[in-house]
């Protein structure tokens, strides 16, 4: 299926279903604000002329600049708003997240009489372009700029470890239910190999390079990720090479003994052993004992929420071995690896799709459970649910419990909505 | 019966171990010294003025604890380590060997070895126990660092208020959910089981933590309501002197009402589908066309025999609800500071307690093993048919 086919597929389904489309566009809308964010929510103006000069402080990289041998920060808020400036537009909400607004600091409601100081030390009542629509935070910060700077942390730790998770899933569910214990066949010395290749690669992985991992780990961020795919790439590329190398051996010594390899007992106690593990708790045990951060968050939930996606995709490939087209590719002696990817692939991905989905919700929940209880999230960042911590001692200051809430609901409603429509297409 | 259910126990050992081992990698890659912390928080007062004084202290309670035996079985290392290389504990002493090992020895840093160290380690006194330890299989975790007390002690009261939770919020889903579900499947077009099919999707779609807060916010709010009491689980006061079980579970019902609630809910939903979508297909089948025949009450063929054949997935349900409940407690507990397991990990996570981390960890996965055992038992007991065919 090309880009085209998919395209016009999608608009067929839309098209057919009034509340998908809804809930579709919902979620556009969500990816768009997080990837807007800075320009819907910044404490600097978009466009504004200072003594003769037109400035575009948001869209700028420079942190100062000098208009007529004065110095404007472009980090200080206080700076812009008492600005005398012959002409500004501020976005829609005139704040940063991490923007401290000291008169407004312990918790004012939406309703409140919010005021601002002026440069000469005047108080007056907050002009509307500037006023806080969602409330402040105990320290000051602007709610409904926190919720915004906070959908890009909710969207991608959604989908980033459940694009991790869904490879892993799909790849193991498949070996799984197609091979199953009775198709693929080792010989002795091949097993023996095997073996042998796990303990090098495990020697190469995780002893010589036990420097450069911890180092990477404790760092975060891209060398995480790249140290994870060398770990995996080592591991494929011994396997691989020393399988080939006990096959030759096995046909060189002529020894006929050979067994089934059984592959879906092990990956079957695998994700038995993984379920059983609370996965929360184990969370917030890893997470406590690295570092926080929102790259290692991503991976550890990818790593563990891909059991349920293994289990459906283990399921479909069993029903489908039994099917006809599976028998027929077969008889034309088509390659495993293409009627694996190829044939049963396609028919089953609308359902993996469905499970994915719901695995979206599952992780923004944990993400937002996380940074409520302030374990294993960095704790410098804003996000929905510590907006609803710091609710948690202040019964009294609901604005800080109902709009962040309603912003978790919103988007684990739609993933939700969205994973069950698709499947009652079907 | 008896032989499948032996399979199934046998089945379950390796998963065990498998658990056990999860718990130790995470309790042997757990940052600082947990010996450091002993001595250095029991050195507060300035007895120990000497270093030579602290070390001693250390390796005393280095053996105590176990830490200067091996960590596992066997180790893979390079040809070129020592293998008594774990022995030494200070990590700038350790980094010079390291460096000199590096710069002396040539290939042999990059040729893999296996030593070999038998059952004198941490993991198998961690597990089995051994010298000073009975071992988790007799129910000792060690000692907990920033209490001093064994960590069983400090888990075992709270373990009770947990489980105590998790189940009864789990009798109370089925007891909702069940009725809801056999009206749905009953009348699938009618505005009650549409309704109530909306207002369940709904709120499994909230999270747990926003229930809780608006709860509090809205009943246990000075300003709001002020009904049922913030937090904790009985009065501050405590109770009252020589109060029996059930006074004491009277006394403590106000505080329950909330958390239970919290627990509860989100389960409903899939439950209730569950109920309804498997009455729904065993309403088609023919053996209620004959007892709607022989004039039974619509009532009666449901409860009596349709719930029954669709117990199957219902147990199912049970070990999906379970782990996912005894991982809500961290957040739900936290909130209503609940005594319980999952507070107690909060605690130990921000004071840096690995040991009753890791405890909390493989206890509850344990009990998740058991309670998937307990499921498959079930089943095998409710349908002969499966005990047979696998």
């Amino acid at each position: 299926m090309n880009i085209k086919q998919s395209y016009s597929f999608f608009k067929r389904i839309l098209s057919k279903n009034r509340v998908l489309k809804r809930c579709v566009y919902v979620f556009i809308l969500f990816v768009f604000i997080s990837i807007l964010a800075p320009f819907i929510a910044n404490d600097k103006p978009l466009v504004c002329k200072y003594k003769g000069l037109w400035l575009f402080p948001v869209f700028s990289f420079k942190h100062q600049s000098i208009v007529n041998n004065e110095i404007i920060n472009y980090n200080m808020a206080k700076d812009w708003k008492t600005l005398e400036t012959d002409f500004a537009i501020f976005p829609p909400c005139a704040y940063s997240p991490n923007t401290i607004d000291a008169d407004n600091a312990p918790r004012k409601s939406p309703f409140d009489n919010q005021t601002m100081t002026l440069k000469n030390g005047q108080t007056t009542s907050l002009p509307l372009k500037y006023k806080h629509w969602l409330g402040t935070t105990q320290n000051g910060n602007d709610v409904l700029s926190c919720i915004i700077h906070g959908t890009k942390t909710s969207l991608s730790v959604g989908i980033f470890s459940m694009l991790i998770a869904g490879l892993i899933g799909i790849l193991l569910g498949a070996c799984a239910g197609y091979f199953q214990d009775n198709t693929i066949k080792i010989g002795y010395i091949q097993s023996i190999f095997l073996l042998l290749s796990l303990f090098i690669s495990y020697f190469f992985c995780f002893i010589i390079r036990a420097n450069h991992l911890s180092e990477a780990f404790k760092e975060g961020g891209l060398g995480m990720f790249f140290q994870i795919l060398l770990i995996i790439y080592i591991f494929i590329q011994n396997t691989f090479i020393l399988l080939k190398l006990g096959k030759w051996i096995d046909e060189k010594l002529k020894t006929n003994h050979r067994f089934y390899f059984p592959v879906d007992t092990i990956i079957s106690r695998t994700i038995e052993t993984l379920n059983s593990i609370p996965t929360l708790l184990l969370i917030i045990a890893l997470s406590a004992i690295s570092k926080p951060s929102y790259s290692l968050l991503i991976i550890i939930i990818g790593f563990l929420s891909w059991t349920s996606i293994a289990r459906l995709t283990r399921a479909e490939y069993l029903k489908a071995k039994q099917l006809d087209y599976v028998t027929s590719c077969r008889a034309i002696g088509m390659s495993n690896y293409r009627i694996i990817v190829k044939h049963i692939l396609p028919n089953v991905l609308p359902l993996l799709l469905v499970q994915i989905i719901f695995g979206l919700a599952g992780a923004v929940l944990i993400e937002a459970s996380l940074s409520f209880i302030g374990v294993g999230v960095p704790l410098n960042t804003i996000t929905w649910g510590s907006l609803l911590n710091e609710a948690r001692d202040h019964f009294s200051a609901w604005w800080l419990v109902v709009f962040p809430g309603i912003c978790v609901f919103t988007l684990i409603f739609i993933y939700n909505k969205i994973a069950t429509e698709i499947s009652k297409i079907k | 019966m008896w032989p499948y259910v032996l399979k199934r126990i046998l089945w379950f050992i390796p998963t065990l171990f498998a658990v056990t081992l999860i718990g130790f990698i995470l309790l042997a890659n757990a940052p600082g010294d947990a010996v450091d912390s002993l001595v250095m928080s029991s050195n507060s007062g300035g007895s120990l003025k000497t270093t030579q004084d602290i070390e001693q202290q250390k390796t005393y309670w280095r053996k105590q604890l176990g830490l200067d035996l091996p960590l596992f079985y066997f180790s893979i290392c390079k040809l070129s380590e020592p293998d008594t290389l774990y022995k030494i504990h200070d990590e700038t002493q350790l980094e010079k060997v390291n460096e000199q090992i590096k710069t002396t020895e040539g290939y042999r840093n990059y040729l893999p070895k296996i030593v070999w160290y038998g059952s004198s380690n941490q993991y198998h006194r961690w597990l089995f126990g051994g010298f000073n330890s009975k071992g988790i299989i007799r129910g000792d975790f060690g000692l907990s660092i920033s209490k001093k007390e064994p960590v069983i002690v400090i888990i075992k009261d709270k373990l009770i208020w947990s489980l105590f939770f998790s189940i009864l919020s789990i009798i109370l889903a089925y007891a909702i959910s069940i009725p809801i579900g056999i009206k749905i499947a009953q009348q699938p077009e009618s505005k009650f089981s549409k309704s109530s099919q909306f207002i369940l999707f709904l709120m499994y779609s909230m999270p747990s933590f926003f229930v809780g807060v608006l709860l509090l916010m809205l009943f246990a709010n000075p300003d709001i309501l002020s009904i049922f009491p913030p937090s904790g689980i009985k009065p501050i006061e405590g109770y009252y002197d020589h109060a029996s079980l059930i006074e004491k579970f009277i006394v403590s019902v106000p505080y329950m009402i909330l958390p239970l609630i919290c627990y509860t809910y989100s389960s409903l939903a899939f439950i209730t589908k569950l109920t309804a979508t498997s009455i729904q297909e065993q309403l088609q089948l023919d053996y209620i066309k004959t007892a709607k025949a022989k004039g039974l009450s619509s009532n009666s063929i449901i409860w009596k025999h349709a719930l029954k054949n669709s117990a199957l997935p219902l147990i199912t349900v049970f070990s999906t609800v379970f782990p996912s409940i005894v991982g809500g407690s961290v957040i739900i507990e936290s909130i209503f500071t609940i005594p319980g397991m999952g507070l107690e990990t909060v605690r130990a996570i921000i004071a840096q307690d690995y040991p009753v981390v890791i405890a909390i960890i493989t206890l509850s996965s344990i009990l998740t093993i058991f309670s998937y055992l307990l499921a498959d038992i079930l089943y095998a007991w409710i349908d002969p048919r499966i005990r047979i065919t696998k």
